[in-house]
């Protein structure tokens, strides 16, 4: 990998920034369609169920609710951030802007989901840890420093208004950072292992979930991993909407 | 059993606010370019050249 | 250039490390201010804590690290900072040199800033926090040198892409400073243990982190700058 690969088509211009010979797409009737009130149903059900119809749990009482939406938000933002690091591959070897697009929702859309995972686990942890936040607590911590990685690939997105460099810059961006968040857990890994031994109250697996628990459980999970999927899909509309309207004005 | 109803109540209603703001977000950014798209289709710009 | 053979990889790396550091060398303001920070900040933290409960010998491994990432990132900015300036990195760029020779001849530049400024840096905190300079100091220096190359290894590459945006100085700190986290973490760790006289085995598993990361971001980097070039 010596040069900048060009891409693979008939007539290459690096400044336009759209996949060669493609006709412009058609501005998107709406951002949210069915699939979207889909989700959004899912998620309304997922609140009444929780609140209305599971079981409180003994030890923790009423607080160990926020597990149904903090869990699967965190499972929805790896979804997301999984399909910026897909999607920033097939760009750089494709140079298609639709693979960029999806990158750029994948990553708004995961730190939407972040916050919601870095918001409600301090919320739980302030009452039944008794500190708002605990640096020994693996992913947590990981969870931070992804979401400071996945603002600085947004601001970097933001702060270039060439759209093909802005497609490689957040590529190569996205990349790296797939690289470097091994690098991260290990080294936290590290830290953690010489102060505290592992904390016991997220030890993974509870074999004996009550069934009302663990169907509210698996439903979160569905509901927002639709939500992550309708977001994804309304910013992506958003984009392209950008993208039209920028190539119009030019 | 400590009581932590309270918390969960503003857990509940904090990610739901921040889920909420964000799907209003998407549709006022949706909304205002598409008010740009429309303006310039409208208004078709002299040919350049 | 006519007339001449295009140099190699390695050659055109060395032309281009030796030019910056030439402009380096004239001018010295870079390198100077970069300097004073360093041993300002030093002695600024000095007074950031209560001497009473935590003596200076025991701050020295986080003030260092703290003090090397900022005054690191000082001497990167410039690294790209100074081609934009007249775009001479246009006349790189339609030199025969391999934009990976361009990477590498940047990051060996930015490498001998880096050590030039720890070189004074180092004893500066030694003398100010009272530590015993010999054999801790020397492997301070060898964990010094090998989270400088992984600094330097994403800096570079970084900084290349900070010049290019609008946000310019603002983005190389918001960019590297992540990237730095396990450096940051596993070097102030393996420093603390080689001011506590801990055998050095203990330490070992912090500079695996450190070589692996080095090697991955080295390979990475310079695979990934030809892309944030312009075509």
């Amino acid at each position: 990998m010596t040069t900048i690969p060009v891409s693979n088509g008939t007539s290459n211009s690096g400044s336009s920034g759209r996949s060669n010979g493609t006709p412009a797409p058609a501005a998107p009737r709406a951002v949210f369609d069915w699939f979207s009130a889909v989700a959004a149903l899912g998620v309304v059900g997922i609140y009444i169920r929780a609140i209305y119809f599971t079981p409180i749990e003994r030890l923790q009482g009423a607080a160990q609710k926020i597990y149904y939406l903090h869990v699967p938000a965190a499972l929805a933002a790896y979804i997301a951030i999984s399909i910026t690091a897909l999607m920033s591959i097939v760009y750089l070897w494709l140079h298609d802007e639709r693979a960029d697009r999806l990158a750029e929702a994948g990553a708004e859309v995961g730190l939407v989901f972040l916050t919601v995972v870095l918001t409600s686990g301090p919320l739980w942890g302030h009452r039944i840890w008794g500190a708002w936040w605990a640096w020994w607590d693996m992913r947590l911590t990981l969870t931070l420093f992804l979401w400071f990685i996945v603002a600085a690939y947004l601001i970097v997105r933001g702060g270039v208004e060439e759209a093909a460099m802005r497609g490689r810059y957040s590529a190569v961006l996205a990349i790296l950072a797939a690289l470097l968040i091994p690098f991260i857990h290990l080294s936290v890994y590290l830290f953690q292992a010489r102060l505290h031994p592992m904390p016991v109250v997220l030890k993974p697996g509870e074999p004996s979930l009550p069934p009302e628990m663990l169907t509210t459980f698996l439903l979160a999970f569905a509901a927002f991993a639709l939500l992550c999927i309708a977001f994804i899909r309304a910013r992506y509309r958003v984009g392209l909407l950008r993208d039209l309207a920028a190539e119009l004005a030019a | 059993m400590i009581d932590t109803t309270s918390t969960y109540h503003v857990a509940y209603a904090v990610v739901g606010v921040i889920y909420a703001a964000y799907a209003i977000s998407l549709w006022v950014r949706a909304r205002r370019l598409r008010e740009r798209l429309a303006a310039a289709r409208i208004r078709p710009e002299p040919r350049p050249e | 250039m006519t007339g001449r053979r295009t140099p190699g990889v390695v050659a055109a790396a060395w032309l281009i490390a030796r030019k910056d550091l030439a402009i380096e060398f004239r001018t010295r303001t870079a390198f100077l201010s970069a300097l004073v920070f360093a041993v300002l900040a030093l002695c600024i933290f000095y007074f950031t804590w209560d001497q009473s409960v935590v003596p200076p010998a025991d701050r020295a491994p986080g003030v260092l690290w703290v003090v090397l990432a900022f005054s690191g990132l000082l001497g990167l900015q410039r690294s790209f900072g100074v081609e934009e300036h007249d775009r001479g990195i246009d006349a790189l760029l339609v030199s025969p040199i391999g934009r990976e020779a361009i990477y590498v001849g940047k990051a060996i530049g930015n490498l001998v800033f880096l050590f030039a400024i720890q070189l004074v840096a180092i004893p500066a905190l030694a003398i100010f926090y009272n530590l015993p300079f010999g054999r801790p100091l020397l492997a301070v220096g060898g964990i010094v040198l090998l989270a400088t190359i992984g600094i330097v290894a994403v800096g570079t590459l970084f900084s290349a892409m900070a010049v290019n945006t609008r946000l310019a100085e603002l983005l190389l700190p918001m960019l590297s400073l992540p990237f730095f986290v396990p450096i940051l973490m596993t070097a102030a760790q393996a420093t603390t243990l080689v001011f506590a006289g801990r055998p050095p085995a203990e330490a070992w598993p912090s500079l695996k982190i450190l070589i692996a990361f080095d090697i991955v971001f080295l390979v990475a980097c310079t695979l990934a700058f030809p892309y944030t070039l312009e075509e």
